[in-house]
């Protein structure tokens, strides 16, 4: 088991709302084994972008225990300090939002491959799995080295997945990677998270398009309203979503 | 590694009466003392610096963020507090004049929000830089032009403006002069003292990615106070949020950005245009 | 108070009176040496404060003297206060003894004292100069005082003398060397050409006077004393014999002396003292030593020398003009400026 979530409850009190609470999250628990591929469905706002942002720590959970097995030993994502979870973001943790945040003035190639280098990998060798993947996405080669801010939704999509998906982190999050692309681009990007990453990688990624999740995922999570409604293997999801 | 430990960094103009702290703060909504009528720039501050990071401190005026940040660059005197470093045994705050400038020409670089602090703008945009390396103690003509010459290109300042005098300098180019000036000696802190203030829009990104750049291939840590969220949400790991002289709350940036608790915080996130 | 005065002449009834009464050649009127005692003492205090920590400047009272500031009112105070019955006292200005304010200010100290005066830098117990060093090498037991108007180095970068302070206080020099890498990024050489900046036993920066280039390398392991005095100014330094006085230079561009390629003094024909340009009726240019009194010397003797009064030790001082003509090899410096000097002046005309 790579990733516990136990009882994790995630509630925001808007004080620019008169204080008023809103739930993003209700006593969740579920766990997930190392390289499975759990797909999180649901309806809008029942909670499926919380419980990723909870896991790499962008929301801070109200109660609860997120336990990470890493290379090292075990944390818990939900409460640890502030430098374990810059410590394991990026390599063995990844994440990627529905679009790119703004990074002024980075080539394309080099918002995939500096992850990478800073990691220790050689420069050239991490532009080269760069472009592989960017190729891969059918991403324009005259867009590789110009600037992410410029590109159109589905571009900018495909440079964040290159990013999430290239330094191959144990534990992969993806938040609707693939809802600004084509039905072609995302049979390519698909296909590129089948053959680029390992058997080890585990991927909780959130998807809306139910053909996507039938192709991909190995266990769905189905959340309604911040609660866990329940955690299915895929064929039984495939007959409840047919039925 | 820790490269830096504050703890109860407090600055307090006027003749603090003792009771300063506890009268005012977020609290009480005002940096004032209402007995003595000392400002209490900034008191009870606690932090870590990590090595490599990015730590961002945020507020409006007022916040004490700015007197922190000289503080921190040894630019004026602590009324209380202490910071352990790596570098300087003992409480860094408590440094001789001597021991103050070998620390400031050769472990913290500052780049000052206002020009005239950080910069001798009658001398060369080089030779500001070229005074760094010649009190670290460098004697060599050539070595120095060489450093001064990769430090311009680093900081994307174009070379031939060299020899010109900082005066005639464009306010990005006078602030990149800065951070090559800060980066020089390649110390163990920097410290940006709002970076992007006075500068046109899009010169603002170049110098920001500029200076993101060097700080991530240098891996220097780094202190930024600024009052623009994205400044903090482009090159800040963790931020430290300063109201009325206090950290209200402190945590990953992003986190603060996504998921901000204290109310002001929210205040502040969501005032964003 | 021990004033040395001269015979009263009972009780003056005018003006004129008094004025006739001091007719005459005599110390009547005067203390010893013009000053009052007091004066010497507190001059020769911070002489001594001066000589106890090379380079500093050390404040002192400045009296009103009978000429006006810029003249060299700090050297004569400090002459005066140094002058006793069995000196010797030479005067030169810009290397001649013959200036109308070199003239002038010997007459008065021989006026108020029963000195002897002389020409001669060898036979000199005091020397008092504006801004030269005198060609022949001075001893153990000699005193040149130098007139400064401009007493601190730094000024040349910062008018605030409170600043100043702080920086020689904490030998904080780094603007100094950044108006030097200036120089040089200007000129491709540093060069300032009078008042060049010293580091004096590696402590404080000293300002040598405008002496010229020249003159700098006799400062350093120097057999005698030096005195700096600026009256305007207020202020007394000094550099002891046997002080480190190093040039400030980088290492890639180093200190350089003046240079006159092939040239000679047009009087003596000396190669190796510090010349000056004269131009002649016919609007011809010519060289000739600057330092009158040696140059007379050279005349007489064309081979003398600078050393030639100090026995047995035939080192001299001040690089050659030619740099193809060799400096004998010396056992002690200023032997090592001059070699290095020449070295420097030999490269130079191997790089050109």
């Amino acid at each position: 088991m790579i990733l516990d979530i136990d009882a994790v409850s995630k509630q925001f009190d808007m004080h620019v709302l008169d204080g008023r609470t809103v739930h993003g999250l209700d006593d969740v628990s579920f766990s997930v084994d190392e390289g499975e591929f759990v797909a999180v469905v649901g309806e809008s706002g029942s909670g499926k972008s919380s419980l990723l942002k909870c896991i790499n720590r962008t929301y801070e959970p109200t109660s609860g225990q997120i336990l990470f097995r890493t290379t090292t030993g075990g944390l818990d994502l939900a409460t640890c300090g502030e430098r374990e979870i810059l410590s394991v973001r990026g390599s063995e943790l990844g994440y990627a939002s529905q679009f790119l945040d703004e990074i002024p003035r980075v080539p394309a190639i080099d918002v995939v491959a500096r992850p990478l280098w800073e990691q220790g990998i050689d420069r050239e060798q991490a532009r080269g799995r760069a472009r592989t993947l960017l190729d891969r996405l059918n991403l324009p080669e005259n867009l590789w080295d110009a600037y992410p801010a410029t590109f159109s939704g589905g571009e900018r999509q495909r440079v964040n997945f290159a990013r999430a998906v290239a330094p191959r982190p144990r534990l992969l999050l993806l938040d609707e990677p693939t809802s600004a692309l084509d039905a072609e681009t995302r049979a390519c990007a698909l296909g590129l998270l089948e053959e680029y990453l390992n058997g080890q990688t585990t991927v909780i990624g959130v998807f809306h398009d139910h053909s996507v999740v039938d192709r991909v995922a190995d266990r769905v999570v189905v959340l309604d309203e911040a609660e866990l409604d329940r955690v299915v293997d895929i064929d039984t999801y495939r007959t409840e979503v047919i039925t | 590694m820790t490269v830096l430990e504050a703890s109860n960094l407090t600055k307090i103009y006027g003749e603090p009466c003792g009771e300063c702290v506890e009268h005012t703060g977020p609290a009480v909504g005002d940096n004032q003392c209402p007995v003595c009528e000392s400002v209490v720039a900034c008191a009870a501050v606690d932090f870590e610096l990590y090595d490599g990071e990015v730590l961002g401190i945020v507020g409006e005026s007022g916040s004490g963020k700015s007197s922190l940040a000289e503080l921190l660059a040894l630019d004026s005197e602590a009324t209380a507090g202490r910071v352990d470093d790596d570098a300087h045994d003992g409480n860094l705050l408590d440094a001789d004049y001597q021991d103050r400038h070998e620390l400031q020409n050769h472990h913290i670089g500052m780049v000052h929000q206002h020009v005239r602090d950080g910069l001798e703008l009658d001398f060369s945009g080089g030779g500001n830089i070229a005074e760094k390396l010649l009190a670290a103690g460098w004697r060599g003509y050539g070595d120095i032009r060489s450093r001064v010459r990769e430090l311009f290109e680093a900081t994307e300042i174009p070379v031939s403006r060299m020899d010109d005098p900082t005066a005639t300098y464009s306010g990005g180019m006078q602030r990149r002069v800065q951070i090559a000036k800060a980066i020089a000696n390649d110390p163990e802190l920097v410290i940006l003292d709002e970076p992007t203030t006075g500068l046109d829009v899009s010169v603002q990104a170049r110098v920001l990615d500029m200076f993101r750049r060097i700080q991530r291939e240098q891996d220097v840590a780094t202190i930024v106070v600024s009052h623009d969220l994205d400044v903090i949400r482009l090159l800040a790991d963790r931020t430290l949020v300063m109201r009325h002289g206090r950290i209200i709350e402190s945590g990953l940036t992003d986190r603060i950005m996504e998921d901000p608790h204290h109310e002001y915080t929210q205040t502040l996130i969501n005032s964003v245009i | 108070m021990t004033d040395r005065t001269a015979d009263s002449v009972g009780t003056p009834e005018s003006v004129d009176a008094i004025l006739d009464s001091l007719d005459t050649d005599s110390l009547a009127g005067y203390n010893y040496a013009y000053l009052d005692e007091h004066t010497k003492r507190e001059v020769r205090r911070s002489i001594l404060s001066a000589i106890a920590l090379p380079g500093h400047q050390v404040p002192f009272a400045s009296r009103a003297m009978p000429l006006a500031r810029g003249w060299g009112t700090g050297g004569m105070q400090a002459s005066l206060s140094l002058l006793g019955p069995q000196d010797t006292f030479k005067v030169i200005d810009q290397g001649s003894d013959e200036s109308v304010n070199a003239a002038n200010i010997r007459r008065l100290a021989a006026k108020t004292t029963d000195i002897e005066t002389t020409t001669d830098a060898t036979a000199a117990s005091i020397i008092q100069s504006r801004h030269r060093i005198p060609e022949a090498v001075l001893d153990e037991d000699q005193i040149l005082v130098l007139q400064v108007p401009v007493t601190d180095a730094l000024r040349r970068v910062d008018g605030s003398d409170d600043a100043n302070r702080r920086r020689h206080a904490h030998r904080n020099y780094s603007k100094m060397w950044v108006a030097l890498y200036e120089n040089v990024v200007e000129y491709g050489e540093i060069k300032l050409s009078s008042r060049y900046p010293v580091m004096v036993a590696g402590r404080y920066l000293m300002d040598p006077s405008p002496i010229p280039r020249w003159d700098v390398p006799k400062l350093d392991d120097a057999d005698n004393l030096f005195v700096f005095a600026a009256g305007r100014e207020a202020r007394i330094y000094a550099v002891p014999p046997h002080t480190d006085v190093e040039p400030l230079a980088f290492e890639d561009r180093e200190f350089q002396v003046e240079r006159f390629p092939g040239q000679a003094c047009r009087r003596c024909g000396s190669t190796d003292t510090f010349l000056i340009e004269v131009e002649t009726d016919d609007g011809e240019r010519q060289y000739a030593c600057n330092d009158t009194s040696f140059c007379q010397k050279r005349s007489a003797s064309p081979a003398l020398s600078k050393a030639h009064h100090r026995e047995g030790d035939d080192h001299a001082w001040g690089p050659p003009t030619d740099p193809s003509i060799s400096v004998p090899e010396r056992s002690a410096s200023p032997a090592g400026a001059t070699a290095d000097d020449a070295e420097t002046s030999r490269e130079e005309g191997d790089r050109r």
